[in-house]
């Protein structure tokens, strides 16, 4: 498999190099901060389609980068 | 002079322009033992053990002196490959617009159209030992040379990898003295004599044979070879005797790639994407003589309610075998369509198209990088016995365990902590960002002091533990866990971009050496370090002539300065301690003393004694978890929360009078209730302790003494070793 | 050769950092928006109050020839570099977080000394001769 995660500070890189994060899928709706964070841990909407995910490029800068990923298709598509 | 290969033992000569296959039929051997050879990598009937690998097709193979072929065993799996000799092959990494995959006429003129559009292209093709072993998601290709494997991230792929000829589907096809019309072709160019020979079908241009009427019903043999072939005209079934059948049963295209590349950017041309027309349905005879499956085990499969085409795969294993259904599909589609009424779609292809070695799997892969602190040589040379643990290497024993731990408690020794994870955070909201993240009290921190921290997640777990020490110029020093820091700089980065702070991970730019025992202080005062920092005080001072920051803190037990240096300066700084510690019989200790020293203080060590829904409340660690601090911090709700819910688990020590190990049982009255997690015989107390998870019984009170390893196990506070911490302190 | 580079750190606001300036003849790497590597010592000015300069004694690194170099990388590194030098990248090298600074000439491989073994297991010998 050669899924391609581009880095906004590195480039274009393999799979291998990035550690998955999580599904960037809190609500907008969720003001509060520890509320933010209590459902960040414990309510999964698992979705289908696009999603905003975090990876962290290990191999490169170390730092998070925000991808949206298909999760129907496993493609990156921004 | 002809040359020569060995085949089974025997001189097979072969001339130019052979295949192994087509020496091999000039001299009367067929390496499979029969089958209607295709001569273009299509059917399983050429395959052969080659120089210890197994599966060559040997049509693919040009020969050469030396080459040692054995046929596959008729009744058993091949060989695998030798132990050794077979390791990776080199790899090569290609990027480009479009990759096409087959060179012949479409093949060709695909490549041309690309080229002329300004796209860069790679061609491949197995004409030139260029195999396409599988599409991947990416898109991105992989093949197979002689010398390499290639992999090609590319944009777009194009499939021309035109037609095979269909295999025969009827009794007698195993039989030797069957090919197909362009295999016949190419074995009469290369000069191989075919006797008498018939066609079945329209037969090649300029091919001397006989063409038979009729639709072919079967081959008939003697000894294995094929003496005549069986067709059914309107006046009945024709025998006609023969040395060779060539035929011409049709084409199907070869689409494996195509349908492996679904739903990527593949496009296919030429014959390989034509109408996939299917044969007639067959009567009899085999039709996968991959894995021998015949008409009749078909038959079985429908009959039990496999009428898909995916479960009669599964059911029977037609096309999982060396060819990966180009022999099957046409008649398995054919089969299904015949008794259901429906034709199905082939079933899903994936990589890899070709048989594979293990070594040709690995290629481009390389272990997990285990890196080693700048004292790995010391270790090394100390007779250290060296083990990965938390990510790097590390020195377990050095062979003297019982050495190692004396010098600890009764006089001092030096230990190797370089694998800490050490992080720098400075900004204005440094210390409200280490509020947030650590539930400690992090304000109250002076400058020159540091605390023992948890980190917690939202749900109040710990998952790592660490030092938090404030700097004279309002930085702060952060250690982590070795096996946790990596994650700890991801877990720092990402909370930490809400705030305005700057962090510098040096966890692999800074060594540490701990120096620990009731003669620490001595052992520093003659490195030059006359005012050491006081417990829980850490200090930039040199030690023996090399700039370090010193903390004062204790894993041990006993009074420890951890010396923090540029790795660079390591080997210098831990032959000096070793040099001036002399005489106060100095001996260093490994990982494995460290866990019991440790284990006597009752220290966990997060990954090992804790999981992953350890609270504070349930290591016993709410004196580190301040719940009540001015300011919110990561988990606090979600501590506050299961606080509120009954106790159900608590981890607590044990002694026992003989040894347990880790992850023995506790039994209460005959009741499992819970597991050690470190366990030890402690020199010092002369008895066995252990750190365990006790669950609380039915009646939901916690069991007092319980039952380990058949032995009773009394719960008895920790630390085991020194309760008041008067060591540390001193 | 392999040698122990001369590395300060420079973790500063992005900004400030865009502004910095680094000693003459040294590499700055910036390996993040925030994070500045530089190789070959000097002071470096950076109008950050809360800026991070601390010298770093963690890293290695080999110049290599342009044409061995790129031979190495066509068998090593899945990602193309870049096609323009003088040029920095960083990625996985053979499995290793490998920096790169390519000019005309040479390239120099940077990575942390701490897997300098995996780094000479994976390299051509002639390369920490
Ligand atoms: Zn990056």
């Amino acid at each position: 498999m050669s899924i391609r995660i581009t880095c906004e500070h590195c480039g274009t890189r393999p799979l291998e190099e990035y550690v998955y994060g999580e599904v960037l899928d809190v609500p907008a709706t969720i003001a509060d901060p520890a509320e933010r964070n209590l459902d960040r841990a414990f309510n999964h909407t698992n979705p289908e389609g696009p999603v905003p995910e975090a990876w962290f490029h290990l191999y490169g800068c170390r730092r998070w980068i925000t991808i949206v990923r298909d999760t129907a298709t496993d493609r990156i598509v921004d | 002079m002809s040359q020569m290969f060995d085949f089974a033992g025997t001189d097979v000569a072969f001339i130019d322009g052979d295949s192994v296959l087509t020496a091999l039929v000039r001299a009367g051997i067929y390496p499979a033992g029969g089958g209607a050879l295709c001569c273009e990598g299509d059917c399983p009937h050429c395959v052969a053990t080659i120089d210890g690998i197994s599966y060559v097709r040997t049509c693919q193979t040009a020969p050469h002196e030396n080459l040692k072929v054995q046929p596959h065993p008729i009744d058993d799996y091949p060989p695998l490959p030798p132990d050794r000799g077979y390791g990776a092959p080199p790899i090569e990494y290609r990027q480009c617009d479009v990759v096409v995959i087959g060179q012949g006429e479409s093949g060709r003129e695909a490549s041309d159209r690309a080229t002329t559009s300004g796209r860069m292209v790679e061609s491949f093709d197995a004409n030139r030992g260029e195999e396409v072993i599988g599409i991947y998601d990416g898109p991105m290709v992989i093949a197979r040379t002689p010398e390499r494997i290639i992999h090609v991230d590319c944009e777009e792929i194009v499939v021309a990898t035109g037609a095979a000829e269909l295999q025969p589907a009827c009794p007698g096809n195993d039989l030797v003295g069957i090919v197909t019309g362009r295999a016949a072709l190419r074995l009469v160019a290369q000069g191989v004599g075919l006797g008498v020979t018939v066609a079945v079908g329209k037969p090649p241009n300029d091919l001397d044979c006989e063409v038979v009427e009729g639709t072919l019903v079967r081959f008939e043999g003697v000894d294995g070879r094929l003496a005549a072939v069986v067709t059914r005209t309107e006046s009945g079934e024709e025998r006609t005797p023969c040395d060779t059948a060539v035929l011409n049963l049709g084409i199907y295209p070869r689409d494996g790639l195509a349908r492996m590349g679904n739903g990527l950017a593949v496009s296919v041309v030429g014959d390989a994407g034509r109408d996939a027309t299917v044969p007639p349905c067959p009567s009899e005879g085999v039709i996968c003589p991959c894995n021998n499956v015949d008409v009749d085990d078909l038959q079985a499969v429908w009959d039990r309610g496999f009428h898909e085409i995916e479960l009669v795969k599964r059911a029977t294993l037609a096309g999982t075998g060396t060819c990966q259904g180009m022999a099957c599909m046409p008649y398995l589609r054919s089969f299904l369509a015949d008794r259901g009424a429906a034709l199905q779609p082939p079933f899903t292809a994936r990589p890899v198209a070709r048989q594979l070695t293990i070594g040709e799997m690995s290629a481009g892969e390389y272990d997990r990088p285990v890196p080693r602190t700048p004292l790995h040589g010391e270790h090394l040379a100390l007779g250290a016995t060296m083990d990965r643990i938390g990510g790097w290497w590390r020195p377990w024993t050095y062979g003297e365990l019982g050495a190692e731990y004396e010098a600890v408690r009764e006089r001092v020794s030096i230990g190797d902590v370089s694998t800490l994870g050490k992080m720098i955070v400075s900004g204005p909201d440094a210390e409200s960002f280490l509020e947030y993240i650590y539930p400690t009290n992090i304000s109250t921190i002076e400058s020159g002091r540091s605390r023992y921290v948890l980190m917690l997640n939202e749900r109040g777990y710990v998952f790592d533990d660490g030092l938090v020490s404030r700097e004279a110029d309002g930085t702060f020093s952060l250690t982590f866990t070795s096996g946790g820091a990596s994650h700890a700089e991801m877990w720092m980065r990402d909370w930490g971009s809400k705030y305005d702070v700057r962090m510098l991970n040096q966890s692999m730019s800074l060594a540490a050496i701990n120096v620990t025992g009731p003669l620490a202080k001595e052992l520093l005062a003659k490195a030059g370090v006359v005012d050491p920092p006081p417990y829980m005080g850490h200090a930039d001072v040199q030690v023996a002539g090399v700039p370090c920051k010193v903390f004062r803190l204790s894993f041990t037990g006993e009074l420890s300065f951890e010396l923090h240096h540029a790795i660079d300066r390591s080997v210098e700084l831990w032959r000096s301690l070793l040099d001036l510690g002399g005489e106060f019989g100095i001996y260093p200790h490994g990982l494995e003393a460290l866990q019991l020293l440790r284990l006597e203080k009752g220290h966990i060590l997060v990954g090992i004694d804790t999981d992953f829904d350890s609270t504070p409340r349930r290591i016993q660690h709410e004196w580190a978890c301040k719940i009540d601090k001015p300011t919110d911090f990561l988990g606090r709700p979600s501590v506050v929360r299961t606080n509120e819910i009954p106790l159900d688990r608590l981890l607590v020590g044990f002694r026992t009078e003989r040894p347990t190990v880790d992850g023995a049982l506790l039994y209460s009255n005959g009741e499992y209730c819970g597991y050690v997690t470190s366990a030890g015989w402690s020199p010092t107390l002369g008895h066995g302790i252990s750190m365990a998870w006790l669950y609380h019984g039915s009646d939901g009170q916690l069991p007092g003494d319980v039952e380990i390893d058949g032995t009773t196990a009394t719960r008895v506070p920790m630390p085991f070793y020194d309760p008041e911490g008067v060591k540390a302190r001193a | 050769m392999l040698e122990v580079l001369a590395v300060t750190r420079v973790v500063a606001a992005p900004d400030s950092l865009d502004r910095a300036t680094f000693p003459s003849g040294s590499i700055v790497l910036r390996t993040a928006p925030d994070d500045a590597m530089v190789i070959g010592g000097g002071t470096v000015q950076v109008d950050d109050l809360h800026a991070i300069v601390r010298e770093d004694a963690g890293w290695s690194g080999v110049w290599v020839n342009r044409a061995p170099s790129e031979a190495y990388l066509q068998a090593s590194c899945s990602w193309p570099r870049p096609s323009v030098r003088p040029a920095f990248a960083q990625g996985a090298i053979a499995h290793l977080p490998v920096k790169l600074w390519l000019t005309e000439e040479r390239t120099l491989f940077v990575f942390p000394t701490a897997l300098t073994a995996d780094f000479v297991e994976r390299t051509p010998q002639e390369w920490s001769a």
